[in-house]
């Protein structure tokens, strides 16, 4: 023991692979979320013949 | 009005590219710290989050008081966007300082002054989110959120000082000036990322609160009665 920290590598790839699965599935949602809520909005629209 | 989102879509892919360069820099190009080694390399990732995550917090306090002062849908629009986001980034920041925690500190999580202050702001707002679900009239709905948001973020002046006032495992801030350049490079990169990806995230956000509003308070379809019925 030295209060040197040696090696963790897997500790650095867990942490961005982590951030990168958060933000990607984040995005992925809330574009997949914009698209349903369009969608739904142009049917009730088309419904109330606007 | 038919909403598109080609410009933030745009962001947000600037936003990764960036990301992705930051990366490339702080975990090839960038030296490795003295006595952390290369674990300090997920500070690269952790501050950037950690610094958006300030700033939406903020933001969405800004939100909650301009929705107060001149009840516009559009704030509560943003407001909706900046706590969804909040509770993404805060979550990020307890996984990330968990899995930076468990080599330097030798454990997965403690419950030091930062980390807690940080757990409370995530379940304070997980829990303003859980409530605009549960309220059905959209007026109630943003005037408690935008209430509760403006309590929710007393919070987060108590995270930054932490470190200062208590005495704490969490390392106290650096600043520009007490960073080498070669650290300070792959951190303002991945910050750039950062700030292009939540702008992109967020408008995106607030044009879907706008499009689920619109629908919520529209009026039923008009049903064509033949005139018999009507007499």
């Amino acid at each position: 023991m030295n209060g040197i920290v040696s090696g963790g590598w897997e500790f650095v790839w867990a942490a961005y692979a982590a951030s990168a699965v958060v933000l990607v599935g984040y995005c992925a949602h809330i574009i997949n979320g914009f698209f349903k809520a369009r969608v739904s909005q142009e049917r009730g629209a088309k419904g109330m013949g606007l | 009005m038919r909403k598109r989102i080609v410009s933030p879509i745009a962001l947000i892919v600037f936003g990764a590219l960036c990301l992705l360069a930051g990366t490339y820099n702080g975990l090839a190009i960038a030296p490795a710290e003295q006595h952390m080694g290369d674990v300090q390399r997920i500070m690269y990732i952790h501050v950037p989050t950690a610094w958006a995550a300030m700033l939406v917090l903020t933001w969405a306090f800004a939100c909650a008081v301009m929705y107060l002062f001149f009840a516009s849908w559009r704030w509560d629009h943003r407001l909706e966007a900046a706590i969804e986001m909040s509770v993404v980034l805060c979550l990020l920041l307890c996984i990330q300082g968990s899995i930076w925690a468990k080599p330097t500190w030798g454990v997965w999580w403690d419950w030091d002054p930062r980390l807690t202050t940080v757990a409370v702001l995530l379940m304070a707002f997980a829990g303003i989110s859980a409530l605009r679900h549960f309220i059905d009239d959209p007026v109630k709905r943003a005037t408690w959120t935008s209430v509760a948001t403006i309590i929710g973020y007393i919070d987060v002046p108590i995270v930054y000082f932490s470190v200062k006032w208590w005495n704490s495992l969490h390392q106290q801030q650096s600043g520009v000036s007490t960073i080498s350049r070669e650290f300070l490079i792959p951190l303002l990169i991945n910050f750039a990322g950062m700030l292009l990806l939540l702008a992109g995230a967020m408008t995106i956000r607030t044009r879907t609160a706008a499009l689920r509003l619109e629908e919520e308070i529209a009026p039923p379809p008009l049903r064509i009665v033949p005139a018999e019925v009507m007499a």
